[in-house]
């Protein structure tokens, strides 16, 4: 597979999120705004180059048996460097973020990839692929997040979009909008992708 | 078994060799960041002292602030303290402002680690407004726009709420009139006080009494809907208030229920403020 390849294609053909159905929780939880689906983005985005990286060059010097609690604590290293960095210098989408970045953890697109990829492949095709994969993940967070930004204040980053007599739909950031937006979505994509096929 | 656990043993010390560095880099700038959340519940506690200042005192091993309306320390307007009580899955610290007849003025939990959907609904905010949000909704217009120049109110504690005065009608007349204003003494609220976003501003129709009326009506809208409801409760109560409410049945509770621990401890929290204050000042506890 081309190296291009290996980057482009965690954001539409295996999108985590659209495609893989993966780590759902952040994109239900913090897709009230487009500043918190970037803001999560971005930090798992970090945690999955740094950890693909990383598995990837020690992964020869690894026993087989204990593969998994080495790659969870490399992952919660780069999870606690984001933690600190963000309650240092972003306090405020720390404190929307909230408990949702230590979680970062226990995602399952962060430890399937160390697993199914980086574990077994060379450093510069890890950090493609989790560049690769932390970019879709960012892409359906920015995409979901400004659907129900937009249709639940009438606004985007803080901006009016739809005029002042705008009636925001207040479903949109609740629990039930997050579920709607994401189910349509990921309709949208399965249509893309069958009609790609034929 | 020797080989598996040298392995673990490597990854995890150079692990901890790491976030040792990076905690060491970012400690100063989360001590710093934690300092100014800290100021700024001491502005919430006490929002009588917005404009004025806080001046830090210490009395029978008692750290407060004692808060004046004025910047050169005339007009004391209260207290604020820190304390903290045991919650269900963290301890919850939060800063108390107390007037001087005992009354609390406001508070703010500052820090806490309860459960989510459970205990951490002791910080859920009602909804967060800008002052154009506010404006609009009192008004029912929808034209609302930005406007360069600011009046300030004056009349006592509202001084300090910037916002545009105009007139659908007499727009260029009234912009004049603002500019002419004395600005020497305006004050703008500290972002995130109540939400005012950068270049939020209103526009208000009516004449500028009528508008000076609606704008401290908007001020104490914001500061309803700003503040999570349940910290709301505590505000104007004093601290036989809340032992009387704790201690009565399912009838007659006026407010303050505690059906969490989380919001137990915060009344607990609050009552040792008020102890702390009693102690270090007197005469806030009653009989």
């Amino acid at each position: 597979m081309a190296i291009w390849d290996e980057f482009s294609k965690g954001i539409v053909k295996e999108n985590p999120v659209f495609r893989l159905v993966l780590g759902l929780c952040p994109v239900l939880a913090v897709t009230t705004s487009l500043k918190n689906g970037l803001g999560m983005g971005m930090a798992a985005t970090f945690v999955l180059v740094g950890s693909n990286l990383i598995v990837s060059i020690i992964r020869k010097g690894i026993p087989a048996r204990i593969r998994i609690p080495c790659y969870i604590t490399v992952i919660a290293s780069f999870v606690t460097v984001v933690d600190l960095v963000m309650a240092g210098y972003l306090p405020e989408l720390h404190k929307n973020l909230g408990l949702f970045i230590p979680l970062i953890v226990v995602n399952c697109i962060i430890l399937g990839r160390a697993e199914a990829f980086a574990g077994k492949n060379n450093p510069l095709r890890s950090l493609l692929d989790g560049l690769g994969m932390g970019a879709g993940f960012t892409f359906a967070l920015v995409i979901t997040s400004s659907i129900r930004e937009i249709i639940g204040t009438g606004k985007i980053w803080g901006l009016v979009l739809l005029g002042t007599r705008y009636n925001p739909v207040l479903f949109a950031v609740l629990s039930p909008g997050a579920f709607v937006t994401l189910g349509l979505l990921i309709a949208l994509f399965n249509k893309l992708e069958a009609r790609g096929e034929a | 078994m020797i080989r598996l656990t040298v392995v673990l043993a490597v990854i995890t010390c150079c692990a901890a060799l790491a976030l040792g560095f990076v905690y060491k880099g970012t400690q100063p700038m989360i001590e710093e960041q934690a300092k100014l959340a800290e100021e700024e519940a001491r502005r919430l506690a006490l929002p009588q002292a917005m404009c004025g200042v806080m001046v830090s005192k210490e009395s029978k091993g008692v750290e407060y602030y004692e808060g004046y309306r004025f910047p050169d320390t005339t007009g004391l307007v209260g207290y604020t303290v820190k304390a903290s009580a045991k919650g269900y899955s963290s301890t919850i610290e939060a800063v108390v402002g107390v007037n001087p007849a005992g009354e609390i003025t406001g508070m703010k939990i500052i820090s806490q680690q309860e459960t989510p959907g459970l205990g951490t609904k002791i910080e859920e905010v009602k909804s967060f407004k800008s002052v154009a949000d506010a404006f609009r909704e009192m008004t029912g217009t929808a034209e609302l726009h930005t406007v360069s120049t600011a009046f300030t109110l004056e009349d006592g504690e509202e001084v300090c709420l910037e916002v545009g005065i105009k007139d659908a009608e007499r727009t260029c007349e009234l912009e004049e009139a603002v500019a002419a204003e004395d600005t020497a003494g305006i004050v703008t609220l500290a972002p995130g006080v109540f939400k005012i976003e950068p270049g939020d501003s209103a526009r208000v129709f009516g004449d500028p009494a009528t508008a000076t009326a609606l704008s401290v009506a908007v001020l104490e809208e914001l500061r309803r809907e700003s503040t999570p409801w349940f910290q709301f409760q505590f505000i104007g109560k004093q601290y036989d208030d809340i032992v009387l409410v704790r201690g009565q049945t399912d009838e007659n509770i006026q407010g303050i229920t505690g059906a969490t621990i989380s919001s137990r401890a915060v009344v607990e929290a609050v009552r040792n403020a008020i102890e702390d204050l009693d102690k270090a000042v007197g005469g806030f506890k009653g009989n």
